[in-house]
């Protein structure tokens, strides 16, 4: 049975217990009193979770708002946002945080991921938070992967283009999938349809429920503690509510004035309108969180052995993309070796995204 | 005595086993093995639980019908011209060259700075992106993954396309380019 909780004025106690006999607040704040987080060298990282939720909430308030006055047909979309970026008041800011929001959200996303990674946070049992965690950063680059397209300038046509024919290279569903994720044959109104459709039905609902689940998960399981600071005589916590939120607090005022500062001073671009029958432009390239999947299929010879280059550069990025799904069932902890091995896949891991990312950006 | 649907031998809660059965277990009787009543009745739970199980299925795949149905796109009939107008001669001076539609297809006009006509379907073998002629390279280049082509015949210079591009046919025609299909051999 919780404790009552005691207000120091009366009519704020009469509305608590008012609202505490409908709703029970009382469970909740003292879960939250009792909830510790631990305080080690690493604590730094564990603000990223919390950093990823304030871009979620700016990408759903920009993104509400830029429906407000976006077109989703094909022959409307690129005026629409012309018209956001240059007539309608305050549009360049809105849209620029939406799109930087989206940049600066998957890039926190990352930080989280490896930072959860090397703290080995993955291992039971919390394989399911670990799991529900990679579901959304694949969530949110599907986010990025449609709205990309969504202004129709050239770039976006080209590299949505480039984007599904790859998935329409892979062996015997392939055509089928592209054709499915296409809406028909080429690039066009039912491509925009299902993009616009999933971008901002389809993905808000995935985003939200497995946001749900991660964070349900989180509180069920407590913040992780690393294996060095369990194995300390004496180890340091700190109260997770009012000390740790407050500070929390902070860090989200500071990363949403940094989103503004750069916003200010790089207001988004819109590219020329596209061309469906025009060549893809030199320089042409995705976002950067696809570029290092991009130079893999780049650096691909045409053929290898028996396979074709395009479905050896995808065996590659599948087989990569799998071993952070399968590392929780791997690396239990039970067996030092595993351990080290995992963490030097990591390490490789991460390497071979910047090196690709960077490679792909100057080639 | 009741019987299952797999013809297991039911007896009802209240029904009792022979004395000389129950009490001798390890001397197995003539009739039946005594059950409790849990036990017998777990074919039927079975077969129930298969039975929803089975419903759901069918549901799933009712409701999967209509949906995918409704979201899978129209065949779209591929445009096939036997011949195109491309303008005139006179506009395609040597080193030009021009990206335009060939019925559903892209394509790509080649006139070289030897005075050489050619055409090719712009689609890259490697992932499909329309690729474009590079004057000052003389090359044909796919500028998604780099890709690059020989103008005179289509074959892969460099780059990861596994195959040459298809070719079209260009034609000086009464002051016209025209583009016609390849001749299949």
């Amino acid at each position: 049975m919780a404790e009552p909780i005691t207000l120091p004025n009366k009519y704020l106690q009469l509305a608590y217990d008012w609202l505490d006999a409908r709703f029970p607040l009382t469970p909740l704040i003292q879960f939250s009193a009792k909830k510790m987080v631990p305080l080690h060298p690493h604590t730094l990282w564990y603000y990223m979770g919390g950093i990823c939720m304030v871009f979620v909430g700016v990408q759903l308030i920009t993104g509400i708002l830029l429906m407000v006055h976006y077109v989703p047909s094909f022959e409307g979309a690129y005026q629409s946002v012309m018209a956001i970026n240059t007539k309608i008041p305050f549009g360049w800011l809105i849209r620029s945080m939406h799109s930087w929001g989206a940049n600066l959200f998957i890039l926190v996303l990352l930080f989280h991921m490896f930072s959860t990674y090397f703290m080995k946070a993955y291992r039971a049992p919390r394989e399911f938070t670990w799991l529900t965690g990679l579901g959304l950063l694949a969530v949110a680059m599907v986010f990025g992967f449609t709205g990309y397209l969504l202004p129709l300038d050239e770039m976006a046509f080209f590299a949505s283009k480039v984007g599904v024919d790859v998935a329409g290279s892979a062996p015997v569903v392939g055509e089928l999938v592209a054709n499915f994720v296409r809406g028909g044959t080429e690039i066009g109104q039912g491509t925009l349809n299902r993009f616009f459709t999933i971008h901002v039905i389809a993905l808000p609902a995935a985003l939200l429920g497995l946001l749900g689940l991660h964070l349900m998960l989180i509180q069920m399981h407590g913040i992780s503690e690393p294996e060095y600071f369990l194995n300390k005589p004496k180890r340091k916590y700190e109260k997770f509510f009012p000390d740790f939120v407050m500070k929390d607090l902070l860090v989200w005022i500071v990363v949403f004035l940094i989103l503004m500062l750069i916003v200010c001073m790089a207001p988004w671009h819109l590219g020329p309108v596209a061309d469906p029958s025009a060549a893809a432009p030199i320089g042409i390239r995705p976002e950067w969180y696809f570029l290092s999947q991009f130079q893999v299929l780049k650096i691909m010879p045409s053929h290898f052995l028996f396979i074709e280059g395009e479905h050896l550069g995808m065996a590659i990025i599948g087989a990569a993309a799998s071993t952070m799904v399968l590392v929780p069932f791997v690396d239990t902890g039970k067996n030092a070796t595993i351990s080290k091995i995992a963490t030097v896949w990591g390490v490789v891991f991460l390497c071979a995204l910047i090196v690709l990312t960077v490679w792909g950006q100057l080639s | 005595m009741m019987m299952s649907l797999d013809q297991t031998p039911m007896v009802d809660e209240t029904t009792q086993a022979p004395t000389a059965c129950s009490a001798t277990p390890a001397s197995p009787c003539a009739g039946y093995a005594p059950l409790n009543a849990d036990e017998i009745s777990l074919p039927r739970r079975g077969f129930l639980a298969a039975l929803v199980g089975l419903f759901a299925a069918v549901w799933a795949v009712v409701v999967a019908g209509p949906v995918l149905g409704y979201l899978w796109p129209k065949q779209e009939v591929a445009v096939k011209l036997d011949r195109l107008v491309l303008g005139k001669a006179a506009d395609f001076p040597p080193g030009s060259s021009k990206n335009f539609k060939f019925g559903s297809v892209p394509g790509l006009f080649i006139h070289t700075p030897e005075g050489k006509l050619f055409a090719y379907n712009a689609t890259c073998s490697h992932l499909g992106c329309t690729v474009q002629y590079v004057k000052e390279k003389k090359n044909i280049y796919c500028a998604c993954h780099g890709g690059t082509y020989d103008p005179a015949n289509g074959n892969v210079l460099a780059g990861p396309p596994p195959a040459p591009l298809s070719p079209l046919v260009a034609v000086l025609e009464a002051g016209d380019i025209v583009i016609k299909p390849a001749v299949k051999a």
